[in-house]
């Protein structure tokens, strides 16, 4: 059963008069526990695509279904509940609920799935802060923390409540290649780990070959 | 101020959080210091229109306009005191009013008065009145015959006059005579010769000291207690008890609100952080910033003053009758300056944050 | 709950600004609420304060009983009064200002007559007794160190010399147009008035005092009086005290001022709650994005909202208390918890709505704004 399958997906706007095809015949299958890389340029849709197979867009037509999931036709409140238990997502920027601690942070998904007061949440968080290299530092409000540090918060937030698939947006793009190599390794090795499916947009390049597969995307035409 | 000013254009919907509280404070004091102002100005215009600096009472009347006495023997003796000028008899019978097609009696206050009012001219012949213009809210107009007392003693309105009232009830002015017949009518118990007033009011010669000559009168005459006309509208009963309530409320309902517009443009500085970072950034001053602030501020209450203000007119047009809210000039200056005070201590407070802000922070990405 | 918490205890400052502002308000709301029931109870306490459920006025007296003479040489008003249907019992009333001499200082005092074990006896007697013979007097409670104590003498004063009347009992809230009440026997009453005015030709009641039958409703009978006997105005009590003068401009004014402090609060409360819904927007945001309910996020904010009402309630009335502890015995403030409970229920209703706004907000917020790259204009 692959992680993710999406077939013949569209996306469009309506702007005025005219029509913007934000994402067009868009077909993908990620296999359960594979790395995938999405790559292209600023505008080509990426960003898009991987908002559809998070659940916080529907496709105009087509179909997506995550695991055994056919998201297509979900309603928004099927969605939330989609987002929560079986998605995991590392947005670009804003990441962190600025008023929680790491801890919290990483613990706000299993709560709101009504986990948040087992003692095996709470050790989860902190074992994942330990993996991430953060043990220090789950008393700390994001503003407390550097750039990559809240990276690493939002990773384990996505983490936490072990999804089949992980949705990462350029995560290394605020980060110097030190830093982005590390939070790489840190995202795959994390994945690998749980056997874990990933699709990570990206428009660095370098940071291709740790994935397993690399998929060009560009004006809304994923590369054959 | 051209960066502010345009801020406030372009960016309208997040200031009318604030210019909207602001506007409701804003209605909030103009009608309470309208109450008051009405409250007072309804009960004290009779001995406010007087001229004459001076009034005496009967010193058992404890200065009541009611339960005073001033014989003719009394004036005489008045009158003899050196620096007296000339002196003016006044009384007041508080009685319900029948006017012609109405259902309801209004509250009259019948005045007995022999000149030197403001804004009245001098006696009219008996069984004629001047009528205060609240009366009209009572089906009074020109040439109407209200019919006052227990004995329907007819009145008739045969010219206006303004902010003449007295505890609230719609002045009738007319010539001694005709009050004491109503007096004694509705009020045997009360009765005053010819000749008797309540009060006597008394202009100095120029030159005299009001003070002295009050002093000078009790002394010479006994029996009796001189007052200035301002202390005369305090011992109106219930005058003092309602002012220092409503001033009470007034005064904190002012603090509350200055200080609830400092939170808001302090939570509205707050909300701006990052926009003031990023303009420091580019190069602009602390200084610049506090005078956007400031600009900002000053424009934001007279919006706020404006919508407040006419909401404020609105309800005191559309109030009945017996709402005695009075709109006064003075008033209107008090909360407009008030409330800019306000509004400018707000900005003070979030000056100081404005100026900590670290433009290098401010630009960098978020969490 | 937890999320409203949590966020609380990280944005003390903020919160406890509102709370505090919030809760000048309330104490704005409490304190005029009791500022002016203390001003209108000085006003019109004797009339609330005494045992006739009706009173019947001199038609042309406008329903003002200083106004108010009953005419004796016409018909017997109190007789014609006590013969209505539902009247138990009817009997003279006067009501009068009159200067009095008390604690050394001479002062206006209201003096109250009644019959003696008919109507019109003050009800709330707190210490001593209501008299029973001419002479004496039940006085306002806090008058007491004015003069009006147990035991003291106080002197009605009139052009040709005075009239005593003994405190034998002490009355909460008598007070009459502002001025310290004493409730007498109709008869002290009449000698009392002849003291003050030697001249008058007569001293008349001002009005009849009724007490009605077992059963019967006071509105009524009222209304009865009304129709039956000519030239009269009859009112139950509580009309009675509402159509004093002054009371009902005061009256309406109060109103007026607490229906707009009502409304200011609640619009500030709300206005802020939008203000802060706005300012974490891309919290908010992120939160539906990683699947939190829409639900939860609108439960927080009326959490917060609830404790924020609270808190304030709570500081309004600590407020009122040291308002209360400060105030002279002249004006006294009181902390009712009635008033409080009621306000602050209201309150907590109006913030309630008011939060609608952002709640609004809340549900208008689309998860898919996360994959934005947050700026500085949003």
């Amino acid at each position: 059963m692959p992680a993710l399958q999406l077939r013949d997906v569209r996306k469009t706007y309506t702007s005025g008069d005219s029509e913007i095809v934000a994402l067009d015949h868009a077909t993908l299958t990620v296999g359960s526990d594979e790395i995938l890389a999405l790559v292209g340029p600023s505008g080509s849709g990426k960003t898009t695509l991987l908002s559809i197979a998070g659940g916080l867009l529907s496709p105009t037509s087509g179909t997506v279904s995550v695991g055994d999931h056919d998201i297509t036709g979900y309603s928004g409140k099927e969605l939330t509940r989609f987002r929560r238990e079986q998605v995991g997502f590392v947005f670009q920027t804003v990441n962190l609920v600025p008023f929680l601690t790491a801890r919290e942070n990483i613990m706000v998904a299993a709560e709101l799935s009504g986990r948040g007061t087992a003692r095996s949440t709470r050790e989860r968080a902190d074992q994942l802060l330990g993996e991430l290299g953060l043990g220090q530092r789950g008393d700390n409000l994001p503003a407390q923390l550097s750039g990559g540090e809240r990276q690493r918060v939002a990773i384990g937030r996505a983490l936490m409540n072990e999804p089949p698939l992980i949705l990462v947006d350029e995560p290394t793009s605020a980060l110097d290649t030190r830093l982005g190599t590390q939070v790489m390794e840190l995202i795959v090795g994390e994945v690998k780990r749980r056997h874990t499916a990933a699709v990570i947009v990206t428009h660095d390049t370098r940071m291709t070959h740790y994935a397993d597969r690399t998929v060009e995307i560009l004006d809304g035409t994923l590369a054959a | 101020m051209r960066l502010a000013l345009r801020e406030l254009r372009r960016r309208r919907r997040a200031f009318v959080p604030t210019t909207l509280a602001l506007a409701l404070l804003v209605v909030l004091l103009l009608s309470l210091g309208g109450l008051l102002d009405g409250l007072y100005l309804s009960s004290t215009g009779t001995l406010r229109a007087q001229q004459d600096p001076l009034v005496v009472f009967s010193d058992s009347a404890r200065d009541s306009v009611i339960r005073s006495r001033i014989t003719p023997e009394i004036r005489a003796a008045v009158e003899a005191v050196p620096g007296v000028a000339r002196t003016d008899g006044l009384g007041v019978a508080l009685v319900g009013g029948h006017v012609p097609g109405q259902a309801d009696i209004a509250d009259t206050a019948v005045v007995g008065y022999e000149g030197a009012v403001e804004g009245v001219p001098a006696p009219p012949p008996p069984g004629r009145a001047y009528a205060d213009r609240s009366l009209r809210a009572a089906g009074v107009d020109l040439g109407t015959t209200v019919r006052v007392g227990p004995e329907h003693i007819p009145l008739k309105v045969i010219g206006w006059v303004r902010d003449t009232n007295f505890l609230q009830q719609g002045a009738l002015w007319v010539e001694p005579g005709t009050w004491r017949d109503v007096l004694r009518t509705a009020f045997p118990g009360a009765a005053v010769g010819d000749g008797t007033f309540q009060t006597l009011w008394v202009a100095p010669t120029p030159g005299t000291d009001p003070t002295g000559l009050a002093a000078r009168i009790d002394r010479a005459v006994g029996g009796t207690h001189t007052i200035s006309r301002d202390d005369a509208v305090l011992a109106i009963p219930g005058i003092k008890e309602q002012r220092s309530t409503f001033t009470q409320i007034i005064g904190v309902t002012f603090f509350v609100a200055a200080l609830v517009v400092a939170l808001f443009f302090a939570l509205l500085t707050l909300e701006r952080t990052a926009l003031f970072g990023v303009l420091k950034a580019i190069g602009a001053s602390s200084h610049q910033l506090a005078t956007t602030l400031v600009t900002q501020a000053v424009v934001i209450t007279a919006v706020a003053y404006g919508i407040g203000g006419l909401i404020g007119v609105a309800l005191v047009m559309v109030a009945p009758a017996q709402v005695p809210i009075t709109l006064t000039p003075s008033r209107a200056l008090f909360v407009a300056v008030g409330i800019l005070v306000a509004a400018l201590l707000g900005g003070a407070v979030s000056l100081r944050r404005i100026i900590r802000i670290d433009p290098a922070a401010a630009i960098g990405t978020g969490t | 709950m937890r999320l409203a918490f949590r966020e609380i205890t990280r944005a003390r400052l903020r919160f406890g600004l509102l709370s505090g502002a919030a809760g000048l308000l309330v104490f704005l709301i409490l304190f005029q609420s009791t500022l002016l029931s203390t001003l209108l109870s000085f006003f019109s306490g004797a009339l609330q304060h005494q045992s006739a459920a009706v009173v019947v006025y001199n038609a042309d007296a406008r329903k003002n009983p200083e106004g108010s003479v009953l005419p004796t040489a016409t018909v017997d008003a109190v007789d014609a009064v006590a013969a209505v249907d539902g009247v138990a019992r009817a009997e003279p009333f006067g009501v009068d200002t009159m200067t009095a001499r008390a604690g050394g200082k001479e002062l206006d005092v209201a003096v109250l007559g009644y019959v003696l074990g008919g109507p019109g006896a003050p009800t709330d007697v707190v210490e001593g007794r209501r008299p029973r013979s001419d002479g004496e007097g039940v006085a306002s409670d806090i008058d007491a160190d004015r003069g009006f104590a147990l035991g003291d003498t106080v002197r009605v004063v009139g052009p040709d010399g005075t009239y005593p009347i003994t405190i034998v009992g002490r009355a909460h809230d008598i007070r009459f147009s502002v001025n310290p009440g004493v409730f007498v026997s109709y008869a002290t009453f009449e000698a009392a008035s002849r003291v003050k005015n030697p001249d008058a030709l007569a001293v008349l009641p001002s009005m009849v005092a009724v007490s009605v039958e077992r059963g019967a409703d006071p509105i009524t009978v009222a209304a009865r009086i009304d129709r039956t006997v000519p030239g009269v105005d009859a009112l139950d009590r509580d009309a009675a005290v509402q159509s004093l003068p002054g009371v009902s401009a005061v009256k309406i004014s109060f109103n007026i001022i607490q229906g707009l402090a009502f409304v200011v609060v609640t619009m500030v409360v709300g206005i802020f709650f939008v203000i802060l819904t706005v300012q974490k927007a891309a919290a908010l945001t992120l939160l539906r994005a990683i699947g939190a309910p829409t639900a939860t996020l609108v439960r927080s904010l009326l959490v917060q909202v609830v404790l924020v009402m609270v808190a304030a309630i709570v500081v309004g009335t600590a407020l009122l208390t040291l308002a209360s502890l400060g105030s002279s015995a002249k004006f006294p403030i009181e902390v009712d918890p009635g008033v409080v409970l009621t306000r602050g229920a209201v309150l907590l209703v109006l913030a309630l709505l008011a939060s609608l706004a952002s709640i609004r907000r809340v549900l208008r917020i689309d998860p898919i704004a996360a994959t934005v790259p947050a700026g500085v204009e949003r």
